[in-house]
C-alpha cells in the first residue's frame, strides 16, 4: 500500500477550484437582469437565470478549464410558467375548499421524488466541463422517495435524531447518482461523521442561546415586560425595543447552527468523494464561513441590497478555493460516451421543471 | 491576428492549446491541431454572447469547442462578418456606466412604487373580494388566546358596561353590515389602556382605557377607530401585503440563501411598519368622519391620545402607529 502511494505521488497534484468572477462585473449583470425582468413583467427572469448561471459556471475553473451551463431560457420559462400556474391553481382551490387544497398538497408530495430526480437530471445534463456533460441516474426515483419523503416523515417521530442520517443519504443521493461523461462519482462517507457534525453544531447553538437568554432575562428584569401590538405611548415602544433586539440576536444565532452543520457535513461528504482517479478535499472552516455570512449580511443591509452581487461572489470564491482536487494533473481521462442522449434533452416534456433542490 | 485558444474535441477531456488565427477580411478562423490544419468560416460558427470577461465559447460545425480568452478579437470578427449573435446588446447595457446607473434608478423606483402603492392597492381589492364571513373565522381563537396570556376579567360596573355597549352599537350601526359586531370588556393588565379590533367585528376594550377617558365621547371615537380597522379589513390586508412583500424581497435578493433571508428582515420590518401606520391613519379617518356625522367634536379623540402618550419619544420609521402630532392633523382638518 505504502509503496504504491509513493510511486504515484510524483504524478499526483493538488488542483484547487478557482473562481475568477468579480463583484463589480457581476453587479452589472445582476442589475441589468433585474431591470429587464421588471420591464418584461418577469418573463426575462428565465434569460436572467441562464446568464447568471453561465457567469458563475464560466468563472469556475478546474485545471485551467471553465464549466459551461447549457440550459435554454425557454425551457426554464416553461418550467416557471407551470410552477406559477400550479401555485395559483392551488391558491384558488384552497380558497374554495381547504380540504381539496390539502389533497392537492398530498398529490404534489407524491410527485416530489420524481421532481427532484428530474431537476437533478436537468441540471446535470445542462452542465459540462471541457465539453463533457454531466449526467444523473434517472433510475433513482425510489431512492429519492426515501430520502426526501419517507425519512423526513419518520424524522417527525424521532425528535430530529434522524436528521444526520437524512443529510448523509441526501449527499449520497446527489453524488453517487452523478457522473461526468462515462465516469461515475463515488462517495464512501461514514455516517458517524454526520452525527458528530450534528452534535457539534447543536452544542454551539445551545451555548449561544443560553448566554443570550441570560442577557435577555437580565435586561428585561430591569426594564419590564413587553407590551402588546396596540400599545400607544412612546414608553411602550421603547420597552418593545429590548425584546426586539433579543429576537434579532435569536434570529442570528440559529443560522450559526445551519452554517456549522452545513459546512461540517459538506466537508465530510466531499472529502469522501471520488471521480475516477481523482479524490476531492473540502477544507471549509465554520468560523470563517460565519464571518463571511454575517459580514455579507451587514453589507447587504447597509447598501439596501446593492452589495448583494459582491456578497455572492465573495461567498462563491471562498467555497471554490476550499474545494481541492487531487489526482493526475493532465485531467484527460474523461470521455463523453453516449452523446445523443444529452442532445435530445430539449424534447423531453419532463424538462419543463427547473427546480433547484439540494446537492452539490 | 494570433490568439491563444483552448481546443476540446467534444469526445474526451483533453485540452489542447492552439494559436488561433482570426482573419477579419476573409471572415474565417484557422488553427493548427497536431498535423491537421483546421479552417472554419465565421458564418458557420456558433459564438456565445459576451459575458463579462469570461472566455468566449465557439462551437464549430463538427462539434468541437474553442475557448477564447480574448473577447475583443472575437467581437471584431463578429462585427466584420456581420454574424447574428442573439443577446449581444445585453453586454452593451452591462458595459456602459450610464445604463447601469439607469438600471439602478429604475429598479429602486419600481420597488419603491410597488411596495408603497402597488401592493397596498392590490391587497385592498383582493381583501374586499373575500366574503365577510371568511373574516369571522379569524376572530374567536385570538380572543381565547389573548384571554389566556394577557387579559383578566373586567372590573367595570354593569352600569358602565351598558352605557358603553349602547355607544358601541350606535357606532356599529353607522358601519357596513355583515359583521357580528360585539364589544367585550377586559382588564388589560400589562398592556394597560388599549383597545383592539378582531377581524370578525369583535372589539376589546380595556378597563384602563375607560378609566383614562374623561368623557364617553372619547371612548366612542376610539370604538369608531377600532371598527374602522374592521370594516376596512386591515387584518386581511396586512396578511396579504406582508406575504407579497416577502415574495418581492425573495425575488430581488434571489439566490443567496440564508444571508438574503436575514437581510430581507429589516426592509420587511420597515415596510410593514409603514403599512401599519397607513392602516392607523385610515382608521383615524373613519373615526373623524363618524365624529363629524354625529356632531361630536373630533378633538375628543386627540385629547385621549394625548393623555395616553404621557412620555415623548418616537420610533419614527419603526413605529406601528403615527405620532400623536401626525394624528391630530387628520382631526384638525377644517
Amino acid at each position: 500500500m505504502n509503496s504504491t502511494i509513493s510511486d504515484t505521488r510524483e504524478r499526483l497534484s493538488e488542483m484547487p477550484v478557482e473562481f475568477t468572477g468579480s463583484g463589480g462585473e457581476y453587479f452589472r449583470i445582476w442589475i441589468v437582469n433585474l431591470v429587464l425582468t421588471i420591464l418584461t413583467l418577469g418573463i426575462y427572469s428565465a434569460w436572467a437565470k441562464v446568464r447568471t448561471k453561465r457567469y458563475f459556471y464560466r468563472n469556475t475553473i478546474i485545471g485551467g478549464s471553465p464549466f459551461e451551463y447549457h440550459a435554454r431560457p425557454i425551457q426554464i420559462l416553461k418550467g416557471r410558467a407551470i410552477v406559477v400556474g400550479a401555485y395559483l391553481a392551488y391558491g384558488l382551490v384552497n380558497m374554495v375548499s381547504p380540504i381539496l387544497g390539502g389533497i392537492l398538497i398530498l398529490i404534489f408530495l407524491g410527485f416530489l421524488p420524481w421532481l427532484v430526480v428530474r431537476a437533478s437530471v436537468f441540471n446535470a445534463r445542462n452542465s459540462s466541463w471541457r465539453d463533457i456533460r454531466f449526467n444523473f441516474n434517472t433510475a433513482s426515483k425510489a431512492e429519492a422517495a426515501k430520502v426526501f419523503l419517507l425519512f423526513p416523515f419518520l424524522s417527525i417521530f424521532t425528535l430530529g435524531l434522524l436528521t444526520p442520517y437524512i443529510t448523509y443519504r441526501g449527499w449520497r443521493f446527489a453524488i453517487a447518482n452523478a457522473r461526468l461523461g462515462t465516469t461515475p462519482f463515488k462517495i464512501h462517507a461514514k455516517l458517524g461523521k454526520y452525527y458528530a457534525a450534528f452534535f457539534i453544531s447543536l452544542l454551539m447553538l445551545v451555548g449561544i442561546l443560553v448566554s443570550l437568554f441570560i442577557i435577555g432575562f437580565l435586561t428585561l428584569q430591569r426594564i419590564g415586560l413587553p407590551y402588546g401590538p396596540e400599545s400607544m405611548s412612546a414608553m411602550h415602544m421603547q420597552a418593545m425595543l429590548v425584546p426586539m433586539l433579543v429576537a434579532v440576536f435569536f434570529i442570528l444565532a440559529t443560522p450559526i447552527f445551519f452554517i456549522a452543520y452545513g459546512a461540517l457535513t459538506r466537508n465530510a461528504s466531499l472529502n469522501a468523494t471520488q471521480l475516477g482517479p481523482y479524490q476531492f478535499e473540502s477544507t471549509l472552516r465554520v468560523g470563517i464561513l460565519c464571518w463571511i455570512t454575517f459580514s455579507n449580511l451587514l453589507a447587504i443591509i447597509v447598501s439596501v441590497g446593492l452589495l448583494m452581487p459582491w456578497a455572492r461572489v465573495r461567498m462563491t470564491r471562498y467555497l471554490a478555493a476550499n474545494l481541492i482536487m487531487h489526482g493526475p494533473p493532465d485531467l484527460d481521462t474523461f470521455v463523453q460516451g453516449n452523446r445523443p442522449e444529452a442532445r435530445a434533452l430539449g424534447e423531453e416534456a419532463s424538462d419543463f421543471f427547473d427546480v433547484d433542490i439540494g446537492g452539490v | 491576428m494570433d490568439r491563444v485558444a483552448y481546443f476540446y474535441d467534444g469526445q474526451g477531456s483533453s485540452r489542447t492549446t492552439v494559436r488561433l488565427k482570426i482573419d477579419c477580411q476573409m471572415r474565417s478562423i484557422k488553427f493548427q491541431l497536431g498535423q491537421e490544419q483546421k479552417w472554419y468560416r465565421a458564418n458557420d460558427l456558433l459564438i456565445s454572447p459576451r459575458l463579462g470577461s469570461t472566455p468566449r465559447r465557439i462551437e464549430t460545425p463538427d462539434g468541437c469547442i474553442l475557448d477564447v480568452p480574448d473577447n475583443e478579437a472575437i467581437d471584431q470578427l463578429i462585427n466584420a462578418s456581420e454574424i447574428q449573435v442573439p443577446g449581444r446588446w445585453i453586454h452593451r447595457l452591462e458595459s456602459k456606466f450610464r445604463y447601469v446607473i439607469l438600471s439602478v434608478v429604475i429598479t429602486v423606483l419600481f420597488v419603491w412604487l410597488l411596495a408603497g402603492y402597488g401592493i397596498p392597492v392590490l391587497a385592498k381589492h383582493v381583501a374586499f373580494m373575500v366574503p365577510v364571513t371568511a373574516n369571522s373565522v379569524l376572530g374567536e381563537d385570538v380572543l381565547v388566546a389573548l384571554d389566556k396570556v394577557i387579559f383578566s376579567e373586567s372590573q367595570l360596573s354593569i352600569n358602565d358596561k351598558q352605557k358603553l355597549t349602547k355607544r358601541f352599537f350606535s357606532v356599529a350601526e353607522s358601519m357596513s353590515d355583515g359583521y357580528k359586531f360585539r364589544l367585550v370588556f377586559r382588564r388589560g393588565g400589562k398592556i394597560g389602556a388599549n383597545a383592539f379590533a378582531l377581524p370578525d367585528g369583535t372589539v376589546i376594550l380595556t378597563d384602563e382605557l375607560v378609566e383614562k377617558a374623561q368623557t364617553l365621547s372619547e371612548v366612542e371615537l376610539v370604538l369608531a377607530h377600532e371598527l374602522g380597522h374592521v370594516v376596512n379589513r386591515h387584518s386581511l390586508r396586512q396578511v396579504l401585503q406582508s406575504s407579497t412583500v416577502a415574495l418581492l424581497i425573495m425575488a430581488i435578493t434571489g439566490d443567496v440563501s440564508s444571508a438574503a433571508a436575514l437581510a430581507g428582515a429589516l426592509p420587511t420590518l420597515l415596510v410593514e411598519s409603514h403599512y401599519s401606520r397607513e392602516f392607523e391613519k385610515e382608521a383615524d379617518r373613519v373615526a373623524y368622519d363618524y365624529a363629524i356625522s354625529r356632531g361630536i367634536s373630533p378633538r375628543h379623540f386627540i385629547n385621549l391620545l394625548d393623555r395616553l402618550s404621557d412620555t415623548d419619544g418616537d420610533l419614527g420609521f419603526l413605529s406601528t402607529h403615527p405620532s400623536v402630532q401626525d394624528r391630530s392633523q387628520i382631526f384638525s382638518v377644517q
